[in-house]
């Protein structure tokens, strides 16, 4: 199971990678934003994306429409994980068609618990 | 007109005359202290231009303190991060010492329980005494092997706590992410409050503010902020998120309750593509169609609702 995980913020990138290793997922692709994500989607291809909101050139509402218009990653589960907690905040994540949701900061085991509700769904 | 007439007109002009001889002295001094005033207002108003023109340059400093300190907080963010995965590091290198030590106790039992049997086979009852001791050594070197597994197993667990507290260390450094934005969101503000200050200078013909170097509203992430952003480990908004997107019109948190647009890049969502699959852990698109239609109030497009917290772009605007 390969991640890319996109957030600009090295510290969070870290920080969700060693949630991710810790429930055993070591296969894990690194993007500074949506912009760079999309750059390295075919070449990363992944099974699973993780996306912050907030980031430059290219935020990760808009990642998760292009990734959706995407004729090969239009399936992709994407989990996105941001500061943003606000009732439509939630809801335009939604109308991008991210599969699931977490509000920063989180702990591991609710990561956990949101890749398996996506895969779930996805299965 | 008659001559007396003439005389008459003539007084009366004189009289007029008087007066307004009179009015110019009643208020001669009045003018003496409007133009002092006007003199000293200027003056005034020369120091407060200064000030305003000090004071701007103060915030540019302000902005550049804050990103000092944004920088600051990530390089050691980094460092914890760096010393926490050591630490993790080495606690894996501990457990698998203990796991080592634990399978050489387990491979020594195996030779001694191989020595004795051998022993027994190979030498005859008349050697039962021998092999009886053989038994007996064996088995006190048991009894210790069996206290220091106990001891192994008691120093791998208190391992694990250590472990979960070293994960839990690294899990509260995304309070660096948030308060990042939170000082970004700062920056900006004071960014918008200066580029006003500047153009309320130019408005006045004083010029810009003093700035000490190029102007930089931009926060240290190109505005890529959610103004909002705070450590709350309550767990209100998580759940509320999973309400909605278990399709429920779940309680948003108490307090605020802003919509606002994404910051920083274009932010508006792409329209749905009905072609792409949704999985089945997020609302179908007729769901939230229909939580939208089935009101809570709530404005699709991000508004604010009851108005307590204005969003970036509404206050952006106010400034405007």
């Amino acid at each position: 199971m390969k991640f890319l995980i996109v957030d600009d913020s090295p510290t969070m990138l870290r920080i969700i990678r060693n949630a991710l290793q810790k429930i055993g997922y070591d296969d894990i692709v690194e993007a500074e934003d949506g912009e760079d994500a999309l750059g390295k989607l075919e070449d990363a291809d992944p099974d699973f994306v993780v996306t912050d909101w907030n980031m430059p050139n290219m935020n990760g509402v808009d990642l998760t429409a292009n990734i959706r218009d995407h004729p090969e990653y239009a399936d992709v589960p994407i989990l996105m994980i941001t500061t943003r907690g606000m009732k439509e905040d939630v809801k335009t994540a939604m109308k991008a068609q991210v599969n699931n949701y977490i509000v920063k900061p989180f702990e591991p085991e609710v990561l956990e618990e949101k890749v398996d509700s996506c895969l779930e769904a996805v299965a | 007109m008659s001559s007396h007439q003439q005389v008459q007109k003539f007084l009366d002009k004189l009289d007029e005359l008087q007066a307004i001889f009179v009015l110019s002295r009643r208020f001669a001094p009045f003018l003496d202290e409007l133009f002092d005033f006007v003199q000293d207002i200027t003056v005034l108003l020369e120091e407060v231009n200064t000030t305003i023109r000090t004071r701007s340059g103060h915030m540019e400093r302000a902005t550049e303190h804050l990103k000092s300190v944004t920088e600051a907080t990530e390089v050691a963010t980094s460092e914890i991060l760096d010393h926490s995965d050591e630490v993790l590091k080495d606690l894996r290198s501990i457990e698998d010492q203990l796991s080592t030590l634990e399978d050489q106790f387990a491979e020594e039992a195996e030779a001694d329980n191989q020595i004795l049997t051998l022993l027994r086979d190979e030498l005859g009852e008349e050697h039962d005494e021998l092999v009886d001791e053989v038994a007996r050594i064996q088995d006190e070197k048991q009894d210790l092997r069996d206290e220091w597994a106990g001891q192994l197993q008691e120093t791998r667990d208190s391992l694990s706590p250590i472990r979960d507290r070293m994960n839990q260390i690294m899990m509260s450094l995304q309070m660096q992410d948030i308060t990042e934005q939170q000082l970004s969101s700062v920056n900006h503000l004071i960014g918008t409050v200066r580029n006003r200050i500047d153009a309320l200078l130019t408005r006045i013909g004083t010029g810009e503010a003093d700035r000490e170097e190029a102007p930089s509203a931009e926060p240290s992430r190109t505005a890529t902020f959610n103004m909002n952003a705070e450590y709350d480990r309550s767990g209100d908004k998580q759940r509320m998120a999973d309400d909605l997107m278990a399709g429920n019109e779940g309680g948003a948190p108490a307090g605020r309750e802003n919509g606002g647009g994404p910051g920083g890049t274009s932010s508006q969502p792409a329209a749905p593509n009905g072609a792409s699959a949704n999985g089945g852990g997020a609302a179908s698109q007729s769901d939230i169609d229909q939580m939208f239609d089935g009101g809570g109030g709530d404005s699709p497009d991000g508004g604010n609702e009851g108005g307590e917290a204005a969003s970036q772009e509404e206050i952006d605007e106010l400034f405007q």
